[in-house]
């Protein structure tokens, strides 16, 4: 019954955007339909877009190991369109990001550069298709990213170098430490929370500005601002992966 | 110019002032908030800053890569990135517009 009323939901609910008295632009969503439909709150629809996003990039795991298979595990590309090919360009990429900024090490964080980078891509992807929006759009989801970016680069700091990590945060000369202890841990908190700020603002706005404009023409106008999205989604999933790789290379680096 | 910049500034002074005059005036009756002005002129002088700066960075970026085309690919990531770090002070003033409006 439940399921019934969700596909009815998702049949009949084309991402109406209805304006709430000067408020933001109340859009339905599929996420919330869902949860409605199971008498949850609201507040869950970044969770479920999360866990929705993480499917589709499983699926697109499966499909890319079984077209590999398939094709005999070669090395060399087949030469037609098809998702083996979008997938060796984006990791292919995320490669040459990944050695541009992790030195000789590269390998070693190449997976999780990767992983973030085609999570939030997906992610912000997903948002331009009308009915879901990005669960990027909270800053519940970013900043769990955030978090997991410092602790990934100050173990791969603590790994690299040892206790001889804190020399990093000490400066140059040994009795000015405390102060430069000090401008580095403000420097060092801020970085999850201006990586997560810079990626909720821009999704945000962009969002928001997609459901303005598709409340003012159905047609045409938002085409223009879902090319735009286009842009901003892709430039940001690229530039949380390479802040990240460099905060990595940052901790990593033997200069101090 | 000048002249003219006194008088805009002479009428959005008024035009502030006589929102709080209305709002003092009758109360209950009218309540003009200012949050909202506030919340515009936040994110218009963000925006501003951020617009003016990424204009200037473009416009080195491009004269570098139009007088040397081979430095393309070593100037593209230190261009985004240089134009995401004045992209966060404009939201920065996005995100205290935000906060005010739905305060």
């Amino acid at each position: 019954m439940k399921v019934a009323r969700i596909l009815v939901g998702m049949a009949g609910g084309f991402a109406a955007p209805a304006f709430a008295a000067g408020g933001i632009p109340h859009t339905v969503d599929y996420y919330s339909m869902i949860l409605h439909a199971l008498h949850q709150d609201k507040m869950w629809v970044p969770t479920v877009g999360a866990i929705f996003v993480l499917i589709l990039l499983t699926v697109m795991g499966l499909y890319f190991k079984a077209s590999l298979a398939a094709d005999g595990n070669s090395v060399e590309p087949k030469g037609t369109f098809s998702l083996r090919f979008i997938l060796e360009g984006i990791m292919g990429f995320v490669l040459g990001l990944a050695k541009d900024n992790c030195g000789d090490q590269y390998r070693k964080y190449f997976g999780f550069l990767a992983a973030l980078f085609l999570f939030i891509l997906t992610c912000n992807l997903t948002g331009l298709i009308p009915g879901f929006p990005p669960p990027t759009v909270s800053m519940d989801t970013n900043l769990a990213m955030g978090f997991i970016v410092f602790i990934v680069y100050n173990f791969a700091g603590v790994k690299e170098h040892g206790f001889a990590y804190i020399k990093h945060f000490a400066g140059p000369v040994i009795f000015i430490a405390p102060l430069f202890f000090c401008i580095e841990l403000v420097s060092h908190a801020s970085r999850p929370l201006s990586l997560s700020l810079r990626l909720v603002g821009n999704i945000y706005g962009d969002h928001t500005l997609l459901g303005i404009f598709t409340g003012l023409s159905y047609i045409i106008f938002p085409a223009v601002l879902m090319f735009f999205g286009l842009l901003v989604a892709v430039v940001q999933s690229f530039v949380f992966t390479l802040l990240s790789g460099i905060y990595i290379s940052m901790a990593i680096s033997h200069d101090h | 110019m000048k002249k003219f910049l006194v008088r805009a500034a002479v009428a959005l002074g008024g035009l502030m002032f006589s929102g709080l005059a209305l709002a003092q005036g009758d109360a209950g009756a009218v309540s003009v908030s200012l949050i909202p002005i506030g919340a515009g002129i936040a994110i218009g002088l963000a925006a501003f800053g951020a617009a003016s700066a990424q204009g200037r960075t473009a416009e080195a970026v491009l004269g570098g890569i139009a007088r040397n085309p081979s430095a393309k690919d070593s100037l593209f990531q230190p261009f985004i990135l240089s134009l995401v770090f004045m992209e966060f002070q404009a939201l920065l003033g996005f995100v205290i517009a935000i906060i005010w409006t739905f305060k």
